[in-house]
């Protein structure tokens, strides 16, 4: 029987260094989220909150370095990928579990046409021959809206929508049931954005894949994700489903994000704005990790950690002002 | 009034590919793009990246000579302008790109590189470091950090360095190409913030390049849409909102996932 999803449960990944007196930095502090078949979730959050270090955990691909410790659980299938042996999760990683990348140009090879890319997938994880597996990739480049003739090209020959398209193509070539997109349409521009957006939503929802879409894009994020989780510092501060969390946010981080993008209805009057910055992952502060930006930090807020705590159905928020914010009109 | 700047028929053509002159094609950059921007005003310019943004940028300041057209900029023409002179009017206006990592010599601290700008203006030396201070702290920067290096701040820290810098040469007209595309949501309100007053105080007149359109519309008094090296509509910002009439605005204002605030998207994939 299929397990539904995979399962993130309370990991965090701290980068250590060799030397004691530098302190490690914990880009990833206890978060848990679920990616289900058939939806998408979107992990929201500035550069340096952890949201791709999440995606690679996931991968194991942020422990090859002895300098990383990674804690907690992440199910699929009923096994635990964090401690899965190497060929074991080689086999998982490209075949069930896919990732696209956000700067398709860093991890396309310019020395080999998109055709025998897109085949060596096939050849590792299926033993195909490279006459079948060249075949399967264009059939693959028509399903991502590129001609046959692509096979043939070199990354260098492409436009960058077009790589990202060819690296969609590669990730999904297997038919994954999970895809993890890393900031996919970040280096596009504005239109080749929206097609990259319209081509995700489409393959996702033909083969019901579960998605965990990373981004910063709040706009992008809108119109992707069935759930939403918001990360800041390394911690979940905010999770909802989509309509819910835009038209509903608790959390002060939350509210004041979405307030600070600029639109031309606000045109004259300055955009809100978040003091200061977020904290890197050497220096979290004590309590909650956001109380030194937030207006409405109280002394608990700067002593104590805010427990996780669920308002409305499957809309949870860590915070300890939310009750007083909820009287109070925005 | 007469406006503070006017480009007529600006057109840039590269040459490219092959070494001899009779293989070589051209490549119309820019071509015949006429706009103007009022005293204090911020004129919005928008399009695709390829779109020759940039080259109409680097052409007004004259960085890239452009193949014909005419540019004035209060008064003067800097098209007629040769060394010396010419330095001196690119003083009077000043650019802001993209790329905040590259901006800034990493290996002198951000108050060298002021007062760099100073000494090019020809401030006395004993005033220099005063003005630095000042300047950083009209961008909100904290002067005890000035003997800091750029690698110890963050990237919206040095895009305001980069900012403050640029005002240390007193331009009156800016021109911010895509100042804040490479920062965070928090952080690019700020900047904006910064940019929207530095305006109004010091009275400055802008040239606002970026390919997001949801930014254009806040900032801009009057946009400009370019595709392909050409203007294809331009006008106030309200006009253009409103009422977008050449195809290519329309797709390019459509296809911006925009965000709305608390509700769904009616033209959402996925609803």
């Amino acid at each position: 029987m299929e397990q539904p999803g995979i399962f993130i449960r309370n990991l965090s990944v701290t980068f250590t260094s060799r030397d004691p007196s530098i302190p490690g930095g914990r880009a990833v502090r206890g978060i848990s989220l679920t990616i289900e078949r058939g939806s998408v979730h979107a992990l929201v959050g500035e550069s340096g909150s952890g949201k791709s270090v999440t995606a690679r955990a996931v991968l194991g691909i942020v422990g090859a370095d002895a300098q990383v410790e990674v804690g907690g659980s992440i199910d699929f299938r009923g096994k635990n990928l964090l401690e899965l042996p190497g060929d074991e999760l080689r086999s998982i990683r490209g075949k069930e579990i896919a990732m696209i990348f956000q700067e398709p140009s860093r991890y396309l090879n310019p020395s080999l046409t998109i055709g025998v890319q897109i085949g060596e997938v096939l050849e590792a994880h299926f033993g195909l021959s490279r006459r079948a597996s060249l075949e399967r990739a264009t059939r693959m480049l028509a399903a991502v809206e590129l001609p046959s003739r692509v096979v043939r090209r070199y990354p260098h020959e492409l436009s960058g929508g077009m790589k990202q398209r060819a690296m969609i193509a590669m990730a999904l070539v297997c038919n994954p049931s999970f895809v993890l997109a890393d900031e996919p349409t970040t280096s596009l521009d504005v239109t080749v954005q929206q097609q990259i957006l319209d081509l995700l939503v489409r393959l996702q929802a033909e083969s019901r894949m579960g998605m965990l879409f990373i981004s910063h894009d709040l706009a992008a994020v809108q119109s992707m994700a069935d759930h939403v989780s918001v990360m800041y510092a390394g911690t979940i501060v905010e999770s909802a489903p989509r309509d819910e969390l835009f038209s509903n946010p608790l959390h002060p981080y939350t509210q004041q994000l979405l307030l600070s993008v600029p639109r031309s209805e606000c045109r004259g009057l300055p955009l809100s704005v978040i003091p200061g910055r977020a904290p890197d992952a050497q220096n979290i502060p004590e309590g909650c990790a956001f109380h030194p930006r937030c207006r409405f930090a109280t002394d608990v807020c700067r002593r104590e950690v805010p427990a996780e705590l669920t308002y409305r159905p499957e809309h949870s928020a860590s915070c300890h002002m939310i009750g007083r914010l909820n009287g109070v009109p925005e | 009034m007469s406006p503070f700047v006017e480009v007529r028929e600006l057109t840039k053509i590269y040459r490219r590919g092959g070494v001899l002159q009779w293989e070589g094609r051209t490549f119309r950059a820019v071509d015949r793009v006429s706009f103007t921007i009022d005293e204090h005003e911020i004129l919005g310019l928008v399009g695709e990246s390829g779109c020759g943004k940039t080259t109409v940028a680097r052409s007004i300041l004259c960085l890239d000579r452009p193949t014909s057209g005419s540019i004035r900029i209060g008064d003067s023409n800097p098209l007629e302008l040769r060394g010396a002179k010419l330095r001196g009017f690119r003083r009077s206006a000043q650019m802001v790109f993209q790329d905040v990592d590259r901006a800034l010599d990493p290996r002198l601290p951000v108050r060298r590189s002021i007062e760099e700008a100073l000494r090019s203006r020809g401030v006395k030396p004993a005033k220099r470091r005063d003005r630095t201070a000042e300047l950083l702290g009209l961008v909100g920067i904290s002067p005890d950090t000035m003997d800091h290096y750029p690698s110890s701040f963050s990237g919206g820290q040095r895009q305001r360095i980069v900012i403050a810098r640029a005002l240390a040469m007193e331009p009156k007209f800016l021109i911010l190409d895509e100042p804040v595309s490479n920062l965070d949501v928090s952080i690019q309100a700020q900047i904006v913030n910064l940019l929207m007053e530095l305006r109004r105080t010091l009275g400055l007149t802008y040239l606002f390049i970026s390919h997001d359109l949801n930014l254009i519309s806040y900032v801009s008094d009057s946009i400009a849409v370019m595709k392909d090296g050409v203007i294809v509509e331009q006008g106030t910002a309200e006009q253009l909102i409103r009422d977008p009439h050449h195809p290519y605005t329309r797709t390019l204002f459509s296809a911006i996932p925009k965000y709305v605030r608390g509700g769904n998207r009616s033209d959402s994939p996925r609803s």
